[in-house]
């Protein structure tokens, strides 16, 4: 063995009990010193108490509750996507809502802007894809919908019907992002679903209006004012 | 898998965040222990991120596959919370003035277990040797040699495949004992911890 070898087997933490190690360790005095340090670093690990650090028990339960309070319930984000591919061939009409959430095209603009506009039927599927363009990879966004109780989110999960409300949490990656959702309009009337993209503490907001005519619906896109200017 | 567990899990899928905690409690001491080590030490730092990825965790709890590990799950999330910390350059670990004079690093008598005393110095110890390392190799050190998980667990944990695993707890052991042995250039370790976890060096 060499000090090449010797050191390998040290920071291994393989068997060192060899003969040729011994013999190696007892003549070399930089590879002796090498594995003194390295026993010690073990017995410093092998002393170190991990129970030491659970000393606030209740504490960080309660604190951890009162966090939960403000959280979404738990969603189904991986399987939100293949629901979607699933219907997506029934769909008779697909909304592509594009913004640039660094850039607003005509920055600085106040107000709503229309975006698009289609017509439906009543409990018939409507595929809304958000895209999002950016020059840089995101982390940790959040794009929130709020559904009125006459639009709903068209699944056959019933839990997910049910929701006035979801969060989306995700990455997005340099360039385009799509955001894909499924809603139908259930009930008579006229509701809106409002979208916001949030990044640390910028905001970005759509407007969606669903108006009931008999069996036919129309469906508005809209755009909403720039809230921030960091945006 | 205990049922007790395996019934908490279906709850909190549900939504129930009471059950949630009483789930995130059975594990608490491990995931707490993980986090502080990672933090080198900042507790406050690490329960505040331990916190925000437990809340992601409970939001993320539908796609916890049942025939998994709950923990080894937790453990992905706590890890991914650190990366993303960590990754933002205005973010740091505030955790020790890290002396740059090899005669300041001193390593307790682990041997000598005779008070609180000497197990606080242990951590401490443990807490700015580790805090020398580069998060790569930090996170691989944490995982084997700290809190004694086997390769595989680890691997799975920091989603690289053992090969790797392997490769960064021995580089990382090299660079623990180099300082032991007053060998390494702190000076440079002192700025290795600070870079990018991108900037690490390839296995």
């Amino acid at each position: 063995m060499d000090c090449r070898d010797v050191v390998k087997a040290i920071d291994e933490q393989i068997e060192l009990n060899e003969s040729s190690f011994l013999e190696h360790i007892s003549s070399c005095e930089n590879c002796s010193k090498y594995y003194a340090s390295a026993q010690k670093l073990r017995a410093l690990f092998s002393k170190y108490d991990k129970t030491l650090d659970d000393t606030f028990g209740d504490d960080f339960n309660n604190a951890l509750f009162i966090r939960l309070q403000s959280a979404s319930a738990p969603a189904d984000v991986k399987k939100f996507r293949p629901s979607i591919i699933q219907i997506a061939s029934a769909l008779l009409f697909t909304l592509i809502f594009s913004v640039g959430i660094f850039y607003f095209s005509g920055a600085g603009s106040t107000g709503s802007e229309l975006v698009s506009s289609t017509e439906t039927e009543l409990n018939a599927p409507v595929r809304i894809v958000l895209e999002y363009e950016t020059d840089q990879d995101i982390e940790n966004i959040e794009v929130a919908f709020v559904l009125d109780k006459g639009v709903r989110f068209y699944s056959k999960d019933e839990k997910f019907r049910n929701l006035d409300g979801f969060i989306w949490k995700g990455n997005l990656k340099k360039g385009k992002n799509e955001i894909p959702f499924v809603v139908s309009a259930v009930e008579e009337g006229s509701w809106k679903i409002v979208t916001e993209a949030r990044f640390e503490g910028m905001s970005h907001r759509h407007l969606i209006t669903f108006r009931t005519d008999g069996s036919k619906v129309a469906v508005v896109l809209y755009k909403l004012e720039k809230l921030s200017d960091n945006i | 898998m205990k049922n007790s567990e395996k019934e908490l899990i279906k709850l909190a899928t549900q939504g129930d965040k009471r059950a949630f905690c009483d789930l995130v409690s059975m594990h608490r001491a491990k995931l707490r222990s993980f986090s502080v080590n990672i933090a080198c030490g900042n507790a406050t730092l690490a329960d505040d991120i331990l916190q925000e990825a437990l809340v992601k965790a409970f939001i993320s709890m539908k796609n916890f596959e049942l025939r998994g590990s709950f923990t080894t799950w937790l453990w992905r999330i706590i890890k991914n919370e650190f990366i993303n910390y960590l990754r933002d350059p205005s973010n740091k670990l505030d955790t020790f003035s890290i002396s740059t004079d090899e005669k300041d690093i001193e390593i307790p008598d682990p041997e000598n277990s005779e008070s609180e005393m000497i197990k606080s110095d242990v951590r401490e110890e443990v807490h700015r040797l580790i805090s020398l390392l580069p998060l790569k190799l930090r996170t691989a050190v944490i995982l084997v040699d700290i809190q004694e998980m086997c390769y595989e667990e680890a691997a799975e944990i920091l989603e690289i495949s053992l090969t790797a695993l392997k490769s960064r707890v021995f580089k990382g052991r090299k660079k623990l004992v180099e300082i032991v042995n007053g060998n390494a250039d702190t000076r440079q370790l002192s700025a290795d911890r600070f870079r990018s976890i991108d900037d690490d060096e390839e296995e």
